[in-house]
């Protein structure tokens, strides 16, 4: 099973040169059963990245592109008067489907933005008073500038809280940049991608997530990380419980990627950046920017083996 | 036939078997003392024993000596445990020592201490058992105890609480294993005890019920105590002048008189042999106490005039019964009476610091008339010797014309014919009293007492000698009066008709600033003067800051005694009577239980509450003690650092020892992240624990 997932970053490999880690931490997140939101500055491959993986996880997916004049009913759908039916009939919009790509969603009003974000939390969506389940799987990836360019609406700390993990692509380093440039043979587009996952495949991932054994002795070490948020005065607020759980279930999930049965601190310190980052926020800090600062902080200051 | 044979042969195969058990093979299951906990013990016993060193003869101290040396040398195998023979030789021989060393005192508390502490030295050589190393141990803070016999001082108090710590930390070290065994930690653990103990410590110091001893043991030394004795020959008083110990020191409620007023009054003395004079207890059938003050028709004797002063004294124990009084003293107490010539002892043997209070009235006439038995008592003299004084004195009477003139011109006398006061005078023999007031002329008080008083005598006044301590030293902090040996004094008290006993003090005549200045500024120049004192501050009387320093630590020492050494029934009972309206013994003991109760219970509550928490994962823990002999080498463990990551680091550092910090970490890592069952887990820690244990032996 474990190869099919390196497979999947193989084939994702190939249209995102060199960032093998943001792969295997974005498939980690989907895996997990999360919500993805990938940030960062235009034209860094986030939405190839988001495709990519839909694309390998052979889900059935749409993608909405955010505006700013993009309204709730655009992604949920409407109830329109069918004249040949002499009655109402419900049009899905894109939110029913498998995997949403949410290209740039803070570029959307907030009632736009609340209205996916109900969907990811819940799993259904009420139009007309209707409620109507999504289907399962149920991913969303979103992407985003960052907050300080034009023309966006920050998520607020309760919306991001909602995703998984939050993902930087960050810049290729020379070699790959170089692969990139120098590739002369037509570049393989997404369409050639091949499917390497199923919906069972994942069905059954999920259940060897949940034989990962954490011993008391990483769950001590996990309470320890929350408790030194919410404890110390440089954050301004501490991990939720969400958060926490999120931590323990993506370090579950990257447990069983590299096929081991019992988490080990390594696990926790390679997804906490991923899954912190967008949860903490300095006192002194009201945008939210340096959470990978104070990622590493928690990294560097927590005892791993004892108070 | 048959069985007959069978039994034969089981008897002899049980014979064979004794024998061979008697054989001697080494024992597999002999006790080896810890190391770190032989070496607390020793430690224990050598402060335990050190204070006792200048009390004990010095036999006694080599003997202990040569236990711990030998106890040392059993430890490490170059020494086999004595033999019973050995042993109860050794004990016969240190029985008739002793008591060749005390005689009859063999029982008096020095040679129980002594025996005491030569029976835990000889211990030493029989710790073969866990039960005797306690046994030690127990016998250590005994021995801590019986240091207070002796002493009482902060000083002391601290130096043994130091010791209870060490003796404590020696108690846990025994019951540690070897990964704990840190002496840092170990003292860091017995300290922590001896303080959680201080809430009960207190709560048992007020509370407890204190009930007088049920018997006591005699002081062999009390006799060598410096102090007044019921006896005064010249040289007497003079031997105190070289002491600073403490006598004794008072607090006034109210206005402080002047030192030079303060005649403290400790003995009186009426009989003389012609050298001297001695206290007739014959004489002495009547006494005052509280419940015979109506009885006595003597008591109507005094007259109390004037303003009373009340003070507090404590006085520190003299193995006598005089206690010290101004003149002339209202006995309210019921644990002293007075006597006829107005003593006041203390109805027990002041064996122990002694704290009482006392009002006087200074101004008050005492036995205005005195029946013809009461002056003859006062007027004896031995029929011969000093032939030369008594001649002197009815002559000097006859030209006065009166008593009081005699007075007079006795005491103009001493004044005008070079008299000289000095610490030490020339020796006297045959007629001490002639040769002082004829030739050497030289003496301290006691001689000038003593010849004033021959000299009343021998014409017939009633007098009398009173010895006691004069002056006194005001501390300026707390205002108490110190009053100590160098300050003892001799003085004499005549009779006149109509007056009464009047106080006459001849040495103020000689050496008027003996009695205005204190004797600390008069004995400055004489050598004698703190001869025995040793390294005291009293001889930096000149510096100020040495000065204040002394002052301060005596106002410690005051408040020390009095509410710590001198917290008895009487004050339990003040205590107690500002909480309760009615104190009975029945509520002290309650409210001391419901105390004693609340801590405890306060107590098991942190206790309980610590185990609640989570305990640190022994693999963890060993792990730890891993990481802190890397961390002596310089390669200390990162605390966001994984197990993996540590081991990573320190394999390339440290090649030579990577595949022991790989099993360790392999083996750390199965043991806390891996989900094992709990009886293979137990196996596993055990080999791990072997193996931490390995790799410290290689670290050093």
């Amino acid at each position: 099973m474990q190869n099919k997932i390196e497979d999947a970053v193989n084939e994702i490999s190939k249209v995102v040169y060199g960032k093998e880690k943001q792969i295997r931490l974005a498939l980690c997140c989907l895996l997990a059963g999360g919500h993805l939101l990938m940030e960062d500055k235009p034209g860094m491959g986030k939405t190839t990245l988001s495709q990519a993986l839909a694309r390998v996880l052979g889900l059935e997916f749409s993608r909405v592109q955010f505006t700013s004049d993009l309204l709730p009913a655009d992604i949920l759908g409407v109830t329109i008067y069918d004249q040949n039916l002499a009655k109402f009939s419900f049009h899905p919009g894109p939110v029913f489907s498998n995997i949403i790509l949410a290209d740039e969603i803070n570029r959307t009003t907030p009632k736009t933005q609340s209205a996916l974000l109900e969907a990811m939390e819940e799993g259904q969506v009420s139009v007309d008073g209707e409620t109507r389940k999504l289907p399962e799987p149920f991913f969303v990836i979103a992407t985003q500038n960052p907050t300080s360019f034009a023309g966006t609406y920050p998520l607020p700390e309760s919306q991001l809280d909602r995703f998984l993990m939050r993902l930087k692509i960050g810049y290729p380093d020379p070699e790959a940049e170089r692969e990139l440039l120098q590739s002369s043979e037509p570049r393989i587009t997404l369409d050639q991608l091949k499917q390497c996952l199923t919906a069972d495949d994942i069905k059954l991932l999920h259940e060897e997530i949940d034989k990962v054994h954490a011993t008391d002795s990483l769950l001590d070490y996990v309470q320890r990380l929350i408790a030194y948020t919410r404890q110390d005065d440089k954050f301004s607020f501490g991990l939720s419980p969400r958060g926490a759980i999120a931590l323990v279930r993506s370090a579950k999930t990257w447990t069983m990627m590299n096929e081991r049965s019992h988490v080990l601190p390594e696990d926790v310190q390679m997804v906490l950046p991923a899954v912190t980052d967008h949860r903490l926020r300095a006192v002194s800090d009201s945008s939210g920017k340096h959470g990978e600062e104070y990622s590493q902080r928690l990294l560097n200051e927590v005892d791993i083996v004892s108070d | 036939m048959n069985i007959l044979n069978i039994l034969k042969n089981k008897r002899k195969n049980k014979r064979k078997n004794k024998f061979s058990g008697n054989q001697k093979i080494p024992d597999v299951s002999a006790y080896l003392v810890p190391r770190t906990s032989l070496a607390w013990i020793l430690l224990s016993l050598v402060a335990v024993i050190l204070p006792h060193v200048s009390r004990v003869p010095i036999w006694l101290v080599v003997i202990c000596a040569l236990c711990i040396v030998g106890r040392i040398l059993i430890f490490q195998g170059r020494m086999s445990y004595p033999g019973a023979l050995i042993k109860t030789i050794i004990v016969i021989l240190i029985l008739w020592v002793m008591i060749a060393q005390y005689g009859r005192d063999v029982f008096a508390t020095e040679s129980t201490i002594a025996i005491l502490i030569v029976a835990i030295s000889l211990k030493l050589l029989e710790m073969h058992k866990k039960r005797d190393v306690i046994m030690v141990i127990y016998l250590c803070y005994f021995t801590v105890i019986a240091e207070f016999i002796w002493s009482q001082s902060i000083p002391i108090a601290i130096y043994m609480m130091a010791c209870v710590l060490l003796i404590s930390a020696g108690l846990m070290s025994l019951s540690q294993t070897e990964e704990y065994q840190s002496p840092l930690r170990t003292l860091k653990l017995s300290s922590l005890i001896l303080l959680q103990s201080i809430p009960l410590m207190l709560a048992l110091f007020v509370l407890f019920p204190r009930i007088s001893p049920l018997w006591s043991v005699p002081l062999q030394s009390s006799s060598a105590r410096t102090g007044l004795s019921d006896s005064m020959s010249p040289g007497d008083i003079g031997n105190l002048i070289t002491s600073d110990e403490l006598a004794f020191r008072v607090k006034f409620n109210g206005e402080n008189p002047r030192p030079a007023e303060l005649y403290w009054r400790a003995i009186t003395l009426d009989r003389f042999d012609g050298r001297e004079w001695t206290r007739g207890f014959n004489v002495e059938p009547q006494f005052l106490g509280p419940g015979d003050r109506d009885n006595r028709d003597w008591f109507q004797g005094i007259e109390y005039q004037g303003n009373s002063i009340n003070y507090n004294v404590i006085m520190e124990p003299t193995y006598e019964n005089y206690i010290y009084t101004l003149k002339i003293p209202q006995v309210l107490d019921e644990r002293m009476i007075m006597r006829r010539d107005f003593q006041v002892d203390s109805i027990r043997n002041v064996s122990q610091r002694f704290s009482y209070d006392m009002r006087s009235y200074m101004n008050s006439r005492l036995d205005t008339s005195l029946n013809q038995r009461e002056s003859r008592r006062w007027q004896g003299l031995p029929d011969e010797g000093n032939e030369q004084s008594r001649e002197f004195a009815i002559n000097l009477r006859e030209e006065s014309g009166s008593d009081e003139a005699f007075i007079q011109n006795v005491l103009a006398y001493y004044t005008n014919e070079n008299f000289f006061y000095t610490l030490q005078p020339a020796l006297l023999a045959g007629n001490p009293v002639d040769e002082f007031l004829f030739s050497t002329r030289e003496g301290f008080c006691e001689h000038y007492a003593s010849s004033f008083t021959f000299l009343m005598r021998a014409v017939g006044i009633p007098a009398r000698v009173v010895t006691g301590y004069q002056g006194g030293e005001y501390n300026p902090f707390d205002q108490t009066l110190t009053v100590r040996q160098y300050d003892a004094h001799a003085w004499s008290e005549v009779w006149l008709p109509d007056q009464g006993w009047i106080r006459v003090d001849p040495t103020a005549a000689v050496a008027p600033d003996r009695i205005e200045l204190g004797s600390q500024f008069t004995y400055q120049s004489e050598d004698v003067f703190l001869e025995d004192a040793g390294l005291s501050l009293l001889r930096y009387r000149n510096s100020l800051f040495l000065n204040n320093l002394r002052y301060r630590l005596e106002m410690i020492d005051y408040s020390w005694n009095r509410f710590v050494l001198n917290y008895d029934q009487s004050m339990q009972f003040a205590f107690f009577s500002s909480l309760f309206n009615e104190v009975t013994r029945g509520k002290i003991i309650f409210s001391a239980l419901f105390f004693m109760f609340i801590s405890v219970s306060i107590m098991v509550f942190f206790v309980l509450r610590k185990s609640s928490r989570k305990e640190l994962n022994p693999a963890t823990d060993l792990y730890l003690s891993y990481c802190e002999g890397l961390a002596k080498q310089g390669f200390s463990r990162k605390k966001g650092e994984t197990p993996l990551e540590y081991y990573e680091r320190l394999s390339n550092a440290k090649p030579k020892w990577a595949q022991q910090m790989h099993e360790i970490t392999d083996k750390y890592i199965d043991l806390v992240y891996k989900k094992v069952d709990q009886e293979k887990s137990q196996k596993e820690l055990k080999e791990f624990r072997n193996k931490i244990r390995q790799f410290h032996t290689l670290l050093y």
